[in-house]
């Protein structure tokens, strides 16, 4: 019999393929090409890859503020005016208060304004009209469900395991609330990092546990074959999988890309790699059950379960996290050196080492990680979030890359802006609505949106900030608004999500079916969706919602039919535009001009003018008022945000 | 240091805000491109096909039983398997090695061995390419089918069709790209998962026909809106629209949107036309097998198939097999190969043979690629008990068959072996990202090259790995 043979001969050719790391990425094996591609992309980058001097890995650089220009209302603008002027390029003028208003509630709350709340901010006389109107927002608890989102998308939120059974996580929801609490109770951000690794050992039990749930958001294989070598491969895809999630959002570093070889671009080495698993090793997803204290005192948005007094929490299981080794090439079958739980070298002004032994207790290593990433000293933690935030008022952050602070990323647009705003967010105790406050108060915010041909010719892209650039409703967003303009909306904050889909297990998986969205307990903000893997939903997905397996901290923007389609056809539009319509006719009466007149303060936040009115209210008299709200629902101006 | 240079094509393609879906919608709907421009990033050299049918059988065939002759396993049969190191199945039970069901005959001019387990198949055995020496990374049926698929053994990777769709783009504006036509009896376990674009723009996304009813969702209004209704609707939006653009100016994006509203009414069209099989003659319906129960479900997919792919899809999956558990309604066939593998082979053979042929009589079949894969084989070894030939076969990761025909490929060849029970791979194995990386080739893309950065990593199909596998390229 020569089947071994055989095998071995597979092996010795194949040896450089490792198939055992199916998840990482073996840069290696593809230099000539890889390194004259990145270089050719890369002309501004001199330094040398792999280099511990790279910008991102630097203390926090102390800069002085550029010149005050005439339109700047704070600093930020002293820096972009600055840029501006040395490419030839001008700010625009400020944006008028029905543009700012909507602007504002669609950034900080995700919902559109009320014709009241634009009517008082229009003729609101006070100096600090503008700057009222934003602590409001920021004081809204619909600022926490807007900003959550973005923090859900950048850590891959799923509520089932995926791969074949694909089991929801019925009790992955407490995370989710406790994300929204947390932006709203404007918690300092080092916490929020801090309890999110380490909560169940550094916080009272309930938040703490509930925070670690981040650990275990991703995709978790619970086909567990007999076989050894498999069982431990897919574990450690696992590992890779939360240790990129754990260094790409709290670092901007991909750590992940040390598993099978040091990092070919940064400062990172596999022994660093091995370290942080180390420090996770301990981590193990499945549902945590909380000892409430006693009954009665159970929040509103954390019901009780079945148990009593007891709660379900989707979140970190410890185990015994046994001894890492170095895996070389990744492979499980071939073990190299123990490695001890530890930060990464390159990060030179903080101390990498945990001083923990190979098989120190999980809980202290997760402990000490917490620590050393949360560290006052990390630059990265607060220039990584400072650019997530910036990219979310903008589109696009300084650095447009929100996990790759690494050479593969993309170098900032404004350096010394970066520098300044991630000192400030740390002088200011890491609050983020402070830093909200600063950005969305500057002259740069405040700009017009319009285009302009001459600026455009430089920079199309406005990475200047020539301009602000519109956006599109995200997918969650459009379908939040069309709940507010219907008068539909249920606003309950908190507590257990909403299902647009029925749930069954066939043959030992999970499918999650669409079922039509007609229960009023449906009409909650999207961020309540009970959202398992594999459960596509043409509204949302055709508006760029991201598959929850794949970590987003950036969403691709698409234009499709199928979008078209969708926001055409789809019966829970239909539906929301016959309830638009009986609203309309309610409150404005059966005259047609005055429920054009209404719909466009309540949908486009402004009068009607009498073009508009001259094309739609024959078409209302034709077709009727709820075919027109689809119109209105469908146009580009309920769409983008200017 | 000059900052220009923070906007490098690549940062403009993938990076910013509108992605390089808005990049390449601009470009599709600048009014002087092509329409066969539509979308892609280009091809790297000239194409031997065009467009791809995917026929993805879940669970697992046994090639020992349908494309791997292996005359010495009769000397082997309900003897022992001799190992050093206990191979790596799913269950971990190694019985008594046993021969294949199926007898086995060479086939056309060709000479391939077939067996009859798909008779129609090997009708056409000179128009197929086989590899007989597949091998993959796991005896687990979902991350070994997302490797099939997308390379990777996780969640959230795109698939191959949302890898092709964006790197060929649209050769019609009046389809999607990508669809999937699933098993009439469920989808395969993980559902969508399975035609996820991962972290691609979600035009790649693969879009399901619905076997019953509508064949997309949310292509017609619900009841209650009238054609004239629905028709003055686009009209006024039109209008709406157009005074925004007065109020706002011109954006790209905003004027993708407009034309968006016309390609949908153009999908509403044709979505319908191609679904309306039933204009096809009755010559082609008894070909495929629309007329009797095993084959009516399949047959109907693939005559769809062709219908699709002649409107200008590029990539159709088309797949045989629902979820996992029992009863089972896939290939995996544990309990008993005959059972098993004879009711699922009667439900494809006859419609996978009608499309070759089909494809072939009007000409598509030189640049159309047609591939039939599985995620893994089928142990030589029974599963049971260590002293007893069972009926059911276990899954193999280290051996199995696939094929692959149309444009490019030399007819009728086998390629690689397995070792003399079909146990391991034994010459020239091939790995699925050889098998992209050929897949790609052939479709004029470079495996290398068709790339798309996300966090921290140019990713590819193929992650780090894939040859193209020149030996059987034509």
């Amino acid at each position: 019999m020569n089947h071994i043979r055989a095998k071995r001969e597979i092996s010795s050719r194949k040896a450089a393929r490792q198939r055992w790391m199916p998840f990482a990425i073996s840069i290696l094996l593809l230099s000539s090409f890889w390194c004259s591609h990145a270089a050719s992309q890369h002309p501004d980058k001199t330094q040398d890859t792999q280099s511990v001097e790279w910008w991102s890995l630097q203390p926090i650089r102390q800069v002085d503020l550029p010149p005050s220009t005439e339109k700047a209302r704070n600093p930020i603008d002293y820096f972009v005016h600055q840029r501006l002027r040395q490419h030839g390029l001008q700010s625009s003028i400020e944006a008028d208060r029905w543009t700012l208003i909507r602007r504002l509630y669609f950034d900080l709350v995700g919902l559109p304004p009320s014709p009241l709340d634009i009517d008082a901010f229009v003729t609101d006389d006070s100096d600090r009209a503008y700057e009222n109107l934003v602590d409001r927002l920021l004081a809204s608890p619909h600022y926490g469900e807007r900003w959550g989102r973005h923090w859900l998308d950048a850590v891959h939120f799923g509520e089932s395991n995926g791969f074949e059974y694909n089991q929801p996580r019925n009790h992955a929801w407490h995370y989710r609330n406790w994300v929204i609490d947390a932006f709203n109770q404007d918690m300092a951000y080092d916490r929020f990092v801090r309890l999110q690794i380490a909560g169940d050992i550094i916080a009272s039990e309930k938040e703490g546990i509930v925070a670690t749930g981040f650990l275990v958001t991703g995709p978790h294989n619970t086909t567990k074959p007999s076989n050894d070598v498999m069982r431990l491969t897919m574990r450690q895809d696992e590992m890779e999988d939360m240790v990129a999630l754990v260094g790409q959002t709290f670092l901007g570093l991909t750590i992940n890309c040390a598993r099978c070889h040091d990092h070919k671009f940064d400062p990172i080495s596999m022994k660093d790699y091995y370290g942080i698993a180390s420090a996770l090793a301990g981590v193990e997803f499945g549902d945590q059950t909380i000892n409430m204290p006693a009954p009665g005192v159970v929040e509103g948005n954390a019901s009780k379960s079945d148990e009593g007094d007891s709660l379900k929490v989707w979140a970190v299981t410890s185990i015994d996290p046994g001894k890492t080794h170095l895996l070389k090439r990744g492979n499980v079958e071939n073990k190299g050196e123990l490695v001890s739980p530890r930060g990464i070298a390159a990060l030179r002004m903080l101390d990498s080492d945990f001083g923990l032994n190979p098989d120190s207790d999980g809980r202290l290593r997760r402990f000490k990680l917490a620590e050393w990433i949360s560290g006052v000293d990390n630059p990265l933690l607060a220039r990584v979030m400072v650019n997530r935030v910036w990219k979310h008022h903008f589109g696009q952050g300084i650095v447009l890359t929100p996990n790759d602070f690494g050479y593969s990323g993309g170098r900032p647009s404004h350096p010394d802006l970066l520098e300044w705003l991630s000192d400030y967010f740390k002088k200011h105790d890491w609050r983020l609505k402070q830093l909200h406050r600063l950005i969305v108060t500057s002259a740069t915010y405040r700009q017009k949106s319009s285009p302009n041909a001459h600026a455009a010719a430089v920079d199309a892209g406005n990475r200047y900030l020539w301009r602000k650039s519109p956006s599109r409703l995200e997918g969650e967003i459009l379908r939040d608004t069309l709940l507010v303009l219907s008068g539909k909306l249920d606003p309950k904050f908190g507590g257990r999500g909403y299902r647009d889909m029925r749930e069954y297990k066939f043959k030992g998986s999970h499918f999650y079916d669409v079922i039509s969205q007609d229960h009023p307990e449906q009409f909650r903000r999207t961020i309540y969706r009970f959202s398992p893997r594999g459960a596509m939903r043409t509204l949302l997905d055709t508006f760029d919602c991201p598959d929850p397996s794949a970590i987003t901290p950036q969403r691709a923007v698409t234009t499709t039919p199928l979008q078209s389609l969708a926001l055409m056809n789809n019966d829970f539009v239909v539906n929301m535009s016959q309830a638009f319509a009986r609203r309309l006719e309610s409150q404005a009466g059966l005259n047609a001009q005055q429920q054009v007149f209404l719909a466009y303060r309540l949908a486009y936040g402004r009068g009607a003018e009498e073009q508009a009115m001259k094309i739609s209210v024959p078409f209302i008299e034709k077709h009727g008022l709820a075919a027109w709200c689809r119109v209105i629902f469908n146009s580009n101006e309920l769409l983008y945000v200017r | 240091m000059s900052d220009r240079n923070q906007l490098s094509r690549r940062e403009w393609l993938s990076w910013a805000t509108h992605g390089l879906a808005g990049a390449a919608l601009t470009d599709l709907f600048a009014a002087d491109r092509p329409v066969s421009a539509g979308g892609g990033v280009g091809l790297h050299h000239l194409p031997r096909s065009k467009r791809v049918i995917h026929i993805c059988l879940m669970g697992g065939l046994s090639h020992l039983d349908s494309f791997d002759f292996k005359p010495e396993i009769a000397k082997f049969h309900n003897q022992s398997l001799q190992y050093d190191e206990r191979p790596a199945t799913f269950f971990n039970r190694i019985g008594l090695i046993r021969k294949n069901d199926w007898e086995f005959q060479q086939r056309g001019r060709s000479g391939l061995w077939i067996s009859n387990l798909f008779p129609h198949i090997a009708g056409v055995a000179d128009e197929l390419t086989v590899i007989r020496s597949m091998v993959t990374d796991s005896a687990n049926h979902t991350p070994a089918t997302f490797q099939q698929n997308s390379g990777f053994q996780l969640n959230g990777f795109p698939v191959m069709g949302s890898w092709i769709s964006y790197g060929l783009g649209m050769d019609t504006e009046n389809l999607p790209a990508y669809v999937v036509l699933p098993d009439a009896r469920g989808y395969p376990a993980g559902g969508t998962i399975n035609w996820s674009n991962g972290f691609l723009p979600s035009l790649h996304q693969g879009v399901a026909f619905n076997t019953k009813g509508t064949p997309i969702p949310d292509l017609f209004p619900p009841s209650g809106i009238s054609p004239e209704t629905d028709a003055a609707s686009r009209q006024l939006l039109r209008q709406l629209n157009a005074q925004d653009i007065n109020r706002h100016g011109r954006e790209d994006a905003v004027m993708a949107r407009v034309r968006s509203h016309e390609l949908a009414a153009r999908m509403q069209l044709t979505i319908p036309e191609v679904t309306a099989i039933d204009g096809e003659s009755e010559s082609t319906r008894e070909m495929y097998g629309l007329n009797q129960e095993p084959t009516r479900d399949f047959g109907r997919n693939c005559l769809l198939s062709r219908r699709l792919l002649e409107r200008g899809v590029r990539f159709i999956q088309l797949i045989s097999g629902g979820s996992f558990g029992s009863p089972r309604i896939n290939w995996d066939g544990h309990e008993d190969m005959k059972k098993n593998h004879s009711r699922e082979a009667q439900r494809i053979d006859q419609p996978v043979a009608a499309l070759i042929r089909d494809l072939r009589q009007r000409g598509m079949l030189d640049d159309t690629l047609v591939l039939f894969t599985t995620e893994f084989g089928r142990t030589p070894y029974t599963q049971s008990n260590d002293d007893e030939l069972g009926a059911g076969r276990d899954h193999n990761m280290y051996g199995f068959s696939l094929w692959m025909a149309g444009g490019g490929l030399k007819p009728g060849v086998a390629y690689g072996s397995t070792d003399e029970i079909g146990w391991k791979t034994a010459e020239k194995p091939v790995y699925w990202h050889d098998f992209h990386a050929t897949v790609l080739h052939l479709l004029g893309l470079d495996h290398e090259k068709l790339t798309f950065y996300h966090n921290g990593i140019e990713r590819r199909l193929t992650n780090v790995h894939g040859e193209v596998l020149r030996e059987i390229i034509a």
